[in-house]
């Protein structure tokens, strides 16, 4: 049996917190499709962490 | 629709209402009519656009395993084992984790993770496969 992998990374977005705002940034969703030659289809989602708290380490 | 944490999370850690490692931590999925808003509280409401029980999919979600909470040197991590679905046909858009555990508040929402789109699994396994850093970190 065959199989194909398709990967790409999403520009996903995350609400923090920075100085008391709710503000929106951009963090990297990797999402990986595999393709099997009898039409089945898998799916893997690769999630960021995601940080909350005095500091939003994720925008910088 | 971004992802983020819910400020209910945030009160309940506060509270000892959520234990995020003794309590059952859910992840469940969800359909294209989710909106994050980090003000909403309670699984229930959020049920309502949970993807139905068929194709291998089970209303409320998967229980997380393996789960620990760490203390690093800068902040503080909670990670637990990948979640799959096996044998599945469905188009997830989202993620809420929520712990599945207290009654007062009921079922209280941890966090939501978009998924840039939905994502179609057919007769196959839909993997979420956390971060290295954890699922969530609190600095």
């Amino acid at each position: 049996m065959t199989t194909r992998e398709e990967t790409r990374v999403e520009d996903a977005k995350m609400t923090v917190q920075k100085d008391g705002e709710f503000i929106e940034i951009s963090v990297p969703l990797t999402i990986t499709d595999t393709f099997h030659d009898d039409g089945r289809k898998d799916v893997t989602i690769q999630v960021p962490e995601i940080t909350t708290g005095s500091t939003a380490n994720k925008e910088d | 629709m971004p992802s983020g944490v819910y400020n209910q999370f945030k009160t309940e850690i506060m509270n000892k209402v959520i234990d995020l490692e003794a309590d059952d931590i859910k992840v469940a999925l969800l359909d294209t009519n989710h909106s994050f808003d980090q003000t909403h509280t309670g699984w229930t409401p959020r049920a309502t656009n949970e993807l139905s029980a068929t194709g291998g999919y089970a209303t409320g979600g998967e229980s997380l395993t393996s789960k620990v909470v760490s203390q690093e040197s800068t902040h503080g991590k909670y990670t637990a084992a990948n979640v799959s679905w096996t044998s599945a046909t469905f188009q997830a858009f989202h993620a809420v984790i929520y712990d599945d555990t207290p009654s007062s508040p009921s079922k209280p929402l941890i966090c939501s993770i978009d998924f840039s789109g939905g994502q179609q699994v057919t007769s196959g396994t839909f993997t979420i496969q956390w971060a290295a850093g954890g699922i969530i970190t609190i600095t």
